[in-house]
């Protein structure tokens, strides 16, 4: 369930109300991110986000959505910027069973490097979605986030957004030979 | 066979989470960039719709928009390469619009005789030459009406490419279009390519080309618009109850959404005559209007209509001679384009199996 976004007009008026925004949205938007492309690039493209976030503060509209839904769009659109570099990742954590985007500062990651092949099959299978299709499976899996939210981040139609995750679930599910029950199943 | 619940969910896991030290590193590093007492943002009104045909004309991958008639003003963007489509496409493109011009000439004399006496709801030139003739939505769907009726044959496929350009940084775009072949049951390939269009190149000028792998499509794997293609057969044929199966299939959303589904429906091949006919006239509803003739990216010409809010243009390209779709143009309302700022357009193709991929 997507946790509140945050106040509107009055949330992006000063520094201490957009840090209010920060501290709020923050954890959330660096899990995306850093679910995607690892820890290194979700701080970076977290930081990104809020900072492009202040800068565009004007345009923030709160009759079309929440806060967290337009600083979900801002790090989807900066996510998408490194989508090679994503599905190299993928395509490489597929064929060695190796994250390349873990770290070592942490030994519960480290114990989880050597995937087993599921992971390798999730990652492959990942690999070759488009980009789209991508961001809605995560926004949906990671997130939690409903059809009519993801519809809000990415600025899409919700039967858009429903289309296409059907069609990446049905990707996964080819991957993985079997069914798969998601995360979120509201229409 | 196993059955994962949400496969997703546990695929790098918690151990990527946010940890105090690199949360206290990001904040310092967005709020410190932060002046204490800067000026209050002010939410700035967005120009008024009229004006708003301005970020049209300003997109990377613009449509050719002519007022009025606008048959001897016709502007070009220049020649497109796309994947998948013959090398001759440009000459042809241009040869075609030519062709589309003088019939669209034609037909605006057919439908004046078609239609002369019907009421047309849309027939609001605005800010348009009165004395131009227009295409009117109504008028698009008297002549879709009397189409005759085709489904798909086994094995043939409609084309539908959807695009999405995201202003960067540096002043140039992250361009994603997406290729979808996909025939009567659902089943079919899709592949997307990625670009950067670089500060200041043309359309044709991108760089750091890549295309995904084909992902084949099981039948049923593929549905566009509020219907499956199977559901498009037994689609309402009354505007009013085909707007309302459209909005409660995107329930929530904005009419420019809703609108974009209807269009998509207007685009298929197998959309019965008397269904293409009540979107049409569905269309009109939600508050677009003809502006004359269009070019979209793939150098199809058609009758025009834009629809705008405060913060959205959305513009629609129909056959005059079919009043099936030729695709959409959706983008901020703004007149200068951001950077995160996102438009998306959409071509559809008429059924080309020899473009599939593989």
């Amino acid at each position: 369930m997507l946790a509140q976004g945050g106040t509107a007009k009055s949330s992006l008026s000063t520094k201490d109300e957009f840090a209010a925004l920060y501290d709020h949205n923050v954890e959330v938007v660096y899990r995306y991110v850093a679910r995607r492309l690892g820890p290194d690039m979700g701080e970076e493209l977290t930081a990104q986000t809020f900072a492009e976030a202040w800068a565009g503060r004007q345009r923030f509209d709160p009759d079309r959505g929440s806060a967290r839904a337009w600083l979900l769009g801002i790090a989807t659109n900066l996510v998408r910027r490194h989508y090679r570099t994503e599905t190299r990742q993928l395509r490489a954590y597929a064929a060695t069973g190796v994250d390349p985007v873990a770290t070592f500062d942490d030994v519960e990651v480290l114990d989880r490097m050597v995937a087993g092949d599921r992971s390798r099959d999730i990652a492959q299978a990942l690999s070759e979605l488009p980009t789209t299709d991508r961001d809605i499976l995560y926004l949906t899996s990671t997130l939690a986030m409903t059809y009519a939210q993801v519809s809000q981040v990415l600025d899409l139609p919700i039967g858009t957004v429903r289309s296409r995750l059907s069609r990446a679930r049905r990707r996964l599910e080819t991957r993985l030979d079997g069914p798969i029950t998601h995360g979120t199943a509201e229409p | 066979m196993n059955a994962p619940l949400d496969p997703i969910s546990d695929f790098r896991p918690d151990g990527y989470g946010l940890d105090d030290r690199r949360r206290e590193r990001m904040r310092a590093r967005v709020l410190d960039a932060i002046p204490d007492a800067p000026a209050a943002a002010t939410l700035v009104a967005a120009p008024a719709p009229a004006e708003a045909l301005v970020t049209v004309a300003e997109h990377p991958d613009p449509w050719v928009v002519e007022f009025g008639s606008g048959l001897d003003r016709r502007l070009d963007s220049g020649p497109r390469r796309r994947r998948g489509h013959d090398p001759h496409d440009s000459h042809r493109s241009n040869s075609r619009r030519l062709l589309v011009a003088a019939a669209v000439a034609i037909a605006i004399g057919l439908l004046a005789v078609v239609a002369g006496n019907s009421r047309s709801s849309d027939r609001q030139a605005g800010t348009l030459d009165q004395s131009s003739p227009v295409v009117t939505l109504d008028d698009l769907a008297t002549v879709a009406a009397t189409q005759p009726d085709r489904t798909l044959a086994p094995g043939e496929t409609q084309y539908l490419e959807f695009t999405q350009a995201i202003r960067r940084d540096d002043g140039g775009f992250d361009i994603t279009v997406d290729h979808n072949w996909h025939g009567i049951d659902g089943s079919g390939h899709r592949q997307t390519d990625t670009m950067v269009r670089p500060e200041g190149a043309l359309p044709g000028g991108e760089i750091d080309h890549a295309t995904t792998p084909t992902v084949t499509d099981p039948p049923g794997g593929a549905w566009f618009g509020p219907f499956s293609y199977a559901e498009l057969r037994s689609a309402p044929t009354d505007p009013a109850a085909l707007l309302t199966a459209a909005t409660a299939a995107s329930p929530g959303q904005p009419s420019w959404a809703v609108a974009e589904q209807i269009a998509v429906l207007e685009s298929l091949a197998t959309t019965p005559p008397e269904v293409r006919a009540a979107g049409l006239r569905a269309l009109a509803t939600l508050g677009f209007r003809p502006i004359g003739m269009v070019t979209d990216p793939l150098g199809h010409t058609g009758a025009g209509f834009q629809a705008s809010t405060p913060d959205r243009t959305e513009i629609l390209a129909f056959d005059p001679l079919t009043g099936r779709a030729l695709g959409y143009w959706s983008g901020p309302g703004r007149a200068a384009i951001a950077p995160g700022d996102a438009a998306r357009w959409a071509a559809f193709g008429n059924d080309a199996p020899s473009a599939q991929p593989g």
